[in-house]
């Protein structure tokens, strides 16, 4: 379960920010806020993949640089929620 | 301590992938969130009250103004007039403020209150524009934040009026389309040299020096009936039109809003307020409220609410019309628009005028778009199908803070 919210993040970053911004890699821990790579219309469209296919719900609270401003961030909170959920 | 393996991994298929993305292998790293709580903000989203009037006028002016200039005492004077005294003010459907690390105001979304009806039942409806953030690219989590905020609250609906590209991919990305029949601005050039003065006039000031040439060229043109936007007034219209006052406008709308399933349900003292707040806005020229009547019986027939000026361009605040005779509420609004010295016309579409406008030759085109996000699918259902009288008055272009100085 909790390998896959990974492999799910990852494909997600990929394919709608690094793809956008012709990037071909991106270290776990890069701050997608700073490199440029996420505005506030890819924070909306990340919300909306972590409520929609992850299946967590996001209060505006958890919009913060730290559950989300890189894949690990994502990944852990992503984590943090379903564990909490289950 | 711990070590990355950035590599790029570009499958068969042409799509990128993270895979590359190497797990960190270090334990300590990986679950040094894993058992805690989420992270909890230290920025934050509050209601917008008195004391961020000052910063918020600042950012305003910064946003959408010159920010090369300080912003006038008036304007926030206004911001606090329209969003904390507004006469419907409600506690509950607030305007947001965000606040960085630091606790200053960096952003700000402007929400005002309209109590609707649908089908004769009260509904509450929340208006947002005005959405700011202080250097965005910096900031990015906080227009999110302040957007969602409001979606969140406990309005029935959720309308913006004027959302601009930018906005409106973010509505999008919550799943909020716009509305296509409200989200286009419609434009007809009356006098086509002085319209081409007036657009060069915005770019390069002294152009408005060319203006007597341009009316005269016009004025040739329509004498030999070389002007193609030459207006087609039929001399046995059944129908005239004349100025009125506020009291008999605020007296005749509710009868031209009828038709409507979902419309506000204004009262008096609201309309006057709204009404007050449209005369203020001058930039743009006088305001002319006008009422279609037919010749035969007086019976009136629509309204057209516009600024303009002689040598520019009219704006259309509301034109509203009793179902089948929009047609001649235009054609009312095009031929005065043209005596008054205006050299072209342009407002925001609403679907039961939109056929009225094409047939009259005039373009369409979008500058902003219209937001509109209902709860309940049947309230949702008669906004998309155009059911709805939602913008002018209804909405947020009544305000100075949209097309004025201030």
């Amino acid at each position: 379960m909790h390998d896959d919210i990974e492999t799910k993040v990852r494909q997600f970053i990929a394919d709608n920010f690094l793809f956008r911004e012709d990037r071909h890699s991106l270290c776990e821990t890069e701050s997608l806020l700073e490199s440029g790579l996420m505005d506030s219309t890819g924070v909306l469209e990340l919300v909306a993949f972590l409520e929609c296919d992850i299946g967590i719900e996001i209060n505006d609270a958890d919009i913060v640089p730290e559950n989300l401003d890189s894949v690990q961030n994502i990944t852990n909170f992503a984590k943090s929620r379903t564990l909490k959920a289950a | 301590m711990h070590s990355h393996q950035c590599t790029t991994n570009v499958s068969d298929d042409g799509s990128r992938r993270i895979d590359q993305v190497t797990a960190n292998s270090d334990p300590e790293v990986l679950n040094s969130n894993k058992s805690s709580e989420p992270a909890r903000p230290d920025c934050n989203v509050r209601e917008f009250q008195s004391p961020d009037i000052p910063a918020v006028a600042a950012l305003f002016q910064k946003t959408f103004r010159n920010p090369r200039k300080r912003n006038s005492a008036a304007l926030g004077d206004y911001l606090n007039e329209i969003f904390l005294r507004h006469p419907w003010y409600d506690p509950e459907i607030p305007s947001w403020v965000y606040l960085d690390k630091e606790g200053r105001v960096s952003g700000f979304i402007g929400v005002m209150p309209m109590r609707m009806t649908f089908k004769g039942r009260s509904v509450r409806a929340g208006v947002a524009g005005s959405l700011m953030v202080e250097d965005p690219a910096r900031n990015p989590l906080a227009g999110a934040r302040l957007m969602r905020k409001f979606l969140s609250g406990p309005q029935d609906i959720s309308l913006s009026e004027s959302a601009n590209a930018r906005s409106t991919k973010m509505w999008e990305q919550m799943g909020i389309r716009p509305i296509i029949g409200y989200s286009l601005d419609w434009l007809r050039v009356l006098h086509p040299a002085g319209f081409g003065a007036a657009v060069l006039k915005k770019a390069f000031r002294p152009a408005f020096m060319l203006r007597p040439l341009a009316s005269a060229i016009d004025m040739v043109g329509n004498r030999i009936r070389l002007n193609p936007f030459h207006l087609d007034i039929d001399a046995r219209k059944k129908f005239y039109d004349r100025e009125i006052g506020d009291d008999e406008l605020i007296e005749k709308i509710p009868l031209f809003a009828k038709h409507y399933s979902l419309k506000p349900d204004w009262d008096v003292k609201l309309l006057k307020w709204l009404l007050k707040h449209s005369e203020q806005k001058r930039q743009i020229g006088a305001l002319h409220k006008r009422m279609v009547c037919l010749k035969k019986d007086d019976q009136p027939i629509g309204i057209y609410i516009y600024y303009g000026q002689p040598g520019d361009i009219a704006w259309v605040l509301q034109v509203m019309a009793l179902p089948g005779l929009a047609d001649s509420v235009i054609e009312s609004l095009l031929n005065h628009t043209s005596k008054a010295g205006c050299v072209a016309v342009r407002g925001r579409t609403v679907p039961d005028i939109t056929e009225a406008v094409t047939r009259q030759n005039s373009i369409l085109y979008n500058q902003s778009s219209m937001i509109a996000h209902a709860k309940k699918p049947d309230i949702q259902a008669a906004i998309n199908s155009g059911d709805a009288l939602i913008t002018g008055l209804a909405g947020e272009a009544w305000a100075r803070i949209i097309g004025d100085n201030i």
